[in-house]
C-alpha cells in the first residue's frame, strides 16, 4: 500500500478490498455492503481461470438462423434443438453449425424435453407430444408428432420407462393431469385395466383450482408445480414418489411456485425455480417432508423480483456452474438484454449484458452457447470481443463495469493514493474511477505461461495471452487528491480477458 | 517558466495531475479550483519576498526615483540601508528635501504576483525562486486537505516557529 509518511497521523486509513467475490448485494445500504461486494457488476463473473472476478467470455459467432429463435431444448449428447419464432420450424445446432430439421414444432408454448431411449428426444411445446430423432429421416434429423399421444402437452418427462406429459383433465379442462405412456413405448398411451404396463394417468391436486406449470425430477421423485393463473406465489408444490401402482402423491410446499417449464432447472440434487419473488430452490433433506425450499437470491431478490414476468426463463450454464435468468421476454429497453447470472458453486450474483436480447442458452460438453437475434454464439473465455455477425460490425470490445460500495465517513473523505492488482491483455483498457480521477490499469501482456494447450492460440481475432496465469500479476499504483462527502470507486473495463483481483485506497477523514 | 507551467508544477508536487483535487473551475465543498492554487502562489510570492528582504537577498533590490510626499511603489518592502525618510500610510517624506523633487532610492521589492500574468506569459522568476515559490504553494494546498506539512516546511528552512513569524507563511 502506498503511504505518504505520516501525513494524516491517526486519521489515515487503508481501505483494502481483498477480492470482489461477494458479488452483487442490493440488500444493504450502499455504504454498508461488505468490502468484497458490489453494487453494480455488469459483464463480470467469477472465473476459475483466475480465481477472481473476470470479464465474461466474448461471443463467437457459431451458426446462423434465417429468423430469430423462439425457444429451444438441449438434446443430450447431440447439441440442441431450436424453434424459429413465428413459424415453428425446427433447427438443430451442434458445434459444427446449424442444420435444418424436417418437421415443425406442434406448439408455441414454453418448450420442455426429455431424452427417450438411445437416440430420441421427446418434445412438448403446448401441442401434441413430438419426438425428435437425429437420424430419423434418411439419416437426417426429424421432428414428428406422436399420433397416439395427448393433443395438448404442456410438459414432458420420462419416469420408470414411461413417457409422461402434463395435459388437460377431460372433466373440467384444467391442466392438472399427468398421463403416462405404456412402459417402453412412447407411441402407445391407451389404458388396459388388466395390464399394468399400459398407459396410465394421474390427477394431481383434485379440486385445488390450479394448473400444472412444470414438472421436474428431484432425487428419486418428480416435483410438480401447480399455481393459479399468473400467481405462482400462491401455488402448491407436489411430489410424486414411487412407481405405478404404488404411486404416492404428497404436498411439499405451499405459497410458492413457478411460471413454466422454462423457469425450472435441476442441478444435481437441487431444483432451482423462478417465482414472483425471485429465485428459489428445492432440495432433498432428511427432515420431515423430505424436501425443503430455500432462497439463494437473498442479496438481489428486491431488484430481481421487480423485473420478473410470467415469461421469465432460467437456463443452466453447466459449463460455468452458473444459472442464467432472463426475467422478461422480448423487452426492447436495455433491461431486456440483461441476464442475471448466479454462480451456484459460490453463491455469487452478477449480470451479463449482451448486444441484443438472448433467447436460449445451453452447454454442449464444456462449451456454452447462447442464441441472440439470428445467430448462435459461443461464449468463449479466450475471446476479448463480441463478434456479432451479421448484426453488428465490426467486433465490439466487451464493456464491463463494477461499482463498489460508497466510502462514507463522518466528515469528508480524502483519497490520496490507489493501488490495484489485476490480470489483463494488451488490447484491453481498464481504469479505476474516483470522482474526477482515473487510474489506468494496463498490462504489458507478458505471456505468463509457456505456450501450450492451456494457452489461447495466436489468432488474428484473439489476444495473444494465457488462459491460466501461472505467476505474477499486473499492478497499478497512483497518488491523487480526491475529496468529497462520499466517494464511490468504480472500475470500467473495455475489452475482455481482464480480471480484477484486489484494490486498495489510502484514505483520511478530513 | 510560464504561469501555466508553474501551476502544473504545483499540481505535480501535490499529486493532482488529473485535477481531481483542485479542478479548473472549483465548487465550494466539492473539489477546490485552479483559482485557489493561484491564490496560494501569490501568498508564496509574498512570503518568499519578505523572507528574502529580511535575509538581505540582493536579487530583490530595485532602484526607483521617488519624490517627497508621494506614494512609494506597490512592491516596496523596505529600504536598503538607512534613508532619512518617514513613511506613513505608504507616503514618504524625505527630510530636508522639498516636495516634488525626485530622490533616487534603493529598496527591497516584492517579486511580481503570479496573478499579474496571463496563462502563457513568462514569469520573471529565477529558477531557484520559482522552485521555492511552487513548493510553498504546494504546502498551502496540502494543508488545505489537512496533511501535516511540518516536515515540508522544515525542508524549506521554514520550521514551525519561523513560519509563524512571517505574515505570508
Amino acid at each position: 500500500m502506498p503511504i505518504r509518511g505520516d501525513k494524516h497521523g491517526e486519521r489515515a486509513e487503508r481501505v483494502f478490498y481483498p477480492d470482489f467475490l461477494g458479488g452483487l448485494d442490493f440488500a444493504a445500504p450502499v455504504e454498508s455492503i461488505a468490502r468484497n461486494e458490489l453494487r453494480e457488476a455488469v459483464n463480470v463473473a467469477f472465473s476459475p481461470l483466475t480465481g477472481s472476478m473476470r470479464v465474461r467470455g466474448g461471443l463467437v459467432w457459431s451458426g446462423r438462423l434465417p429468423f430469430e429463435a423462439g425457444g429451444g431444448a438441449s438434446v443430450p449428447g447431440r447439441g440442441f434443438l431450436l424453434r424459429e419464432k413465428g413459424t415453428r420450424r425446427a433447427f438443430r445446432f451442434r458445434w459444427g453449425g446449424i442444420g435444418t430439421t424436417r418437421g415443425t414444432f406442434s406448439g408455441d408454448g414454453p418448450i420442455s424435453a426429455a431424452a427417450w431411449g438411445d437416440e430420441a428426444l421427446l418434445v412438448a411445446s403446448g401441442g401434441r407430444l413430438q419426438k425428435f430423432e437425429p437420424h430419423g429421416y434418411s439419416g437426417l434429423p426429424k421432428l414428428s408428432d406422436i399420433g397416439g399421444a395427448p393433443a395438448e402437452c404442456r410438459a414432458v418427462f420420462v419416469r420408470d420407462g414411461r413417457a409422461g406429459v402434463v395435459t388437460r383433465n377431460d372433466d373440467d379442462g384444467h391442466f392438472d393431469t399427468l398421463r403416462f405412456s405404456a412402459v417402453g413405448d412412447c407411441e402407445s398411451w391407451d389404458n388396459d385395466p388388466n395390464d399394468d404396463s399400459t398407459g396410465q394417468f394421474l390427477e394431481v391436486g383434485y379440486k385445488d383450482g390450479m394448473d400444472i406449470d412444470a414438472v421436474i425430477p428431484l432425487s428419486r421423485d418428480l416435483i410438480i408445480f401447480k399455481s393459479p393463473e399468473g400467481e405462482p406465489d400462491k401455488g402448491i408444490v407436489w411430489r410424486l414418489a414411487g412407481s405405478y401402482p404404488d404411486w404416492q402423491l404428497l404436498e411439499v410446499a405451499h405459497n410458492t411456485g413457478t411460471f413454466s417449464p422454462e423457469s425450472v432447472r435441476t442441478v444435481g440434487s437441487d431444483v432451482y425455480y423462478l417465482t414472483t419473488a425471485g429465485l428459489a430452490s428445492l432440495s432433498g433433506v432428511t427432515a420431515y417432508g423430505e424436501v425443503r425450499t430455500a432462497w439463494p437470491d437473498r442479496k438481489v431478490a428486491n431488484a430481481l423480483a421487480q423485473r420478473m414476468t410470467p415469461n421469465a426463463r432460467l437456463w443452466n450454464a453447466a459449463a460455468k456452474e452458473q444459472l442464467w435468468i432472463l426475467p422478461g421476454r422480448d423487452a426492447e429497453e436495455l433491461e431486456g438484454k440483461i441476464v442475471w447470472v448466479f454462480d451456484y458453486g459460490r453463491g455469487i450474483w452478477t449480470q451479463f449484458e449482451f448486444p441484443l436480447v438472448p433467447d436460449f442458452a445451453a452447454s454442449i460438453e464444456n462449451m456454452l452457447f447462447v442464441t441472440i437475434g439470428k445467430g448462435v454464439y459461443q461464449v468463449h473465455d479466450g475471446y476479448i470481443r463480441d463478434e456479432l455477425y451479421p448484426e453488428v460490425e465490426p467486433p465490439a470490445p466487451i464493456r464491463a463495469k463494477m461499482r463498489l460500495g460508497v466510502v462514507l465517513r463522518g466528515l469528508q473523505t480524502l483519497i490520496k493514493a490507489a493501488f490495484a492488482s489485476f490480470v489483463s491483455t494488451p488490447s484491453t483498457t481498464a481504469g479505476l474511477k474516483l470522482k474526477g480521477f482515473t487510474m489506468p490499469m494496463r498490462s504489458a501482456g507478458i505471456n505468463l505461461c509457456a505456450a501450450g494447450p492451456l494457452c489461447a492460440a495466436t489468432d488474428a481475432t484473439k489476444a495473444d495471452w494465457p488462459l491460466f496465469p501461472n505467476n505474477g500479476v499486473a499492478t497499478a499504483r497512483q497518488r491523487c487528491i480526491v475529496r468529497g462527502w462520499a466517494v464511490t470507486p468504480e472500475i470500467e473495463i473495455n475489452g475482455g480477458g481482464f480480471s480484477m483481483n484486489t484494490l486498495g485506497l489510502e484514505a483520511a477523514e478530513v | 517558466m510560464t504561469r501555466a507551467e508553474i501551476i502544473r508544477l504545483v499540481r505535480q508536487l501535490i499529486s493532482d495531475e488529473q485535477e481531481s483535487g483542485f479542478t479548473d473551475g472549483g465548487i465550494l465543498e466539492e473539489a477546490e479550483g485552479t483559482g485557489e492554487l493561484l491564490n496560494y502562489l501569490d501568498r508564496a510570492v509574498d512570503s518568499y519576498s519578505r523572507r528574502g528582504a529580511d535575509d538581505g537577498d540582493i536579487s530583490l533590490l530595485k532602484k526607483a526615483s521617488v519624490a517627497s510626499l508621494t506614494t512609494l511603489p506597490d512592491d516596496f518592502i523596505k529600504f536598503a540601508g538607512n534613508v532619512p525618510a518617514e513613511v506613513t500610510g505608504g507616503v514618504a517624506t524625505f527630510y530636508g528635501h522639498p516636495a516634488g523633487k525626485a530622490i533616487p532610492i534603493r529598496y527591497f521589492a516584492r517579486l511580481p504576483w503570479v496573478t499579474a500574468y496571463g496563462d502563457g506569459d513568462e514569469l520573471p522568476y529565477r529558477h531557484d525562486q520559482a522552485m521555492t515559490i511552487a513548493a510553498l504553494a504546494a504546502i498551502y494546498a496540502l494543508n488545505k486537505h489537512e496533511f501535516s506539512v511540518s516536515q515540508d516546511l522544515m525542508l524549506l528552512g521554514m520550521g514551525a516557529g519561523e513560519a509563524n513569524a512571517n505574515p505570508g507563511g
